[in-house]
């Protein structure tokens, strides 16, 4: 990630992929599924739920290292990525989290993530102390 | 939103669905803790009303109906008529918001 200058939304799902290779089983349940409809897999869908799910099981077994990795690749995105980049780690990421009231996670959080936290409070109704 | 927006929208809030795979779709789609009512398809009709040409939830819309047509494609799941029926509306719903964007540009 620390080499890479700027990163474009058609390549969310491979940078997420090749972070976390531990998700490409789950990956694949959804890529044949899509194949379907002759589709490739939208990354607000493998990031909402694939990996949204990957980060709520880490938090679970309190899986430290996993939890830090997750933090750090998400807040590299949220200062990396493009607008769209952007709006899929807002809209499908930490809407995400947020609705499921999972703030333990916030620890392992950015500035800038946490910056775009605190936004959030302007469109969703949670207490944006307990993320901060 | 306008009156007729928002009458246009089948599903104001998070519709209900027996099939678990839908009630996670759904719950991407509505959040529980906004503050808005209308999920996605509101969200980014509202953006298309403020005149912005790059709507935020575009993007997300059209990944979610994909997958709301490839649910419905998989034979694998087994699902009511009911939830057939509630799916083909949400995916009316967002193609509207979709359409509406398109229209904008």
């Amino acid at each position: 990630m620390r080499n890479r200058k700027y990163i474009e939304y058609k390549d969310a799902n491979l940078v997420l992929l090749k972070s976390f290779p531990q998700l490409l089983n789950d990956y694949e349940v959804l890529r044949r599924r899509f194949s379907l409809i002759n589709e490739s897999v939208g990354p607000h869908v493998l990031y909402g739920d694939i990996f949204c799910d990957f980060i709520s099981s880490a938090l679970k077994e309190r899986n430290e290292k996993l939890l830090r990795d997750a933090g750090e690749f998400i807040e590299s995105l949220l200062k990396l990525g493009d607008a769209e980049i952007v709006n899929l780690i807002e809209l499908s990421v930490l809407e995400t989290l947020i609705d499921s009231g999972e703030s333990d996670v916030s620890k392992y959080f950015g500035n800038k993530t946490k910056l775009s936290i605190s936004a959030m409070s302007n469109k969703m109704d949670f207490e944006v102390n307990l993320w901060m | 939103m306008n009156f007729l927006m928002w009458m246009s929208l089948q599903f104001k809030k998070r519709p209900n669905a027996e099939n678990k795979e839908l009630q996670k779709i759904y719950k991407q789609l509505w959040r529980d803790q906004d503050r808005k009512p209308g999920g996605t398809p509101g969200e980014l009709m509202r953006e298309v009303e403020a005149g912005d040409l790059n709507p935020r939830h575009l993007t997300k819309a059209k990944d979610r109906v994909n997958q709301l047509r490839a649910v419905l494609s998989d034979r694998n799941i087994s699902m009511s008529r009911l939830d057939r029926k509630t799916d083909e509306g949400v995916m009316n719903d967002l193609r509207a918001g979709i359409q509406a964007a398109e229209n904008a540009k």
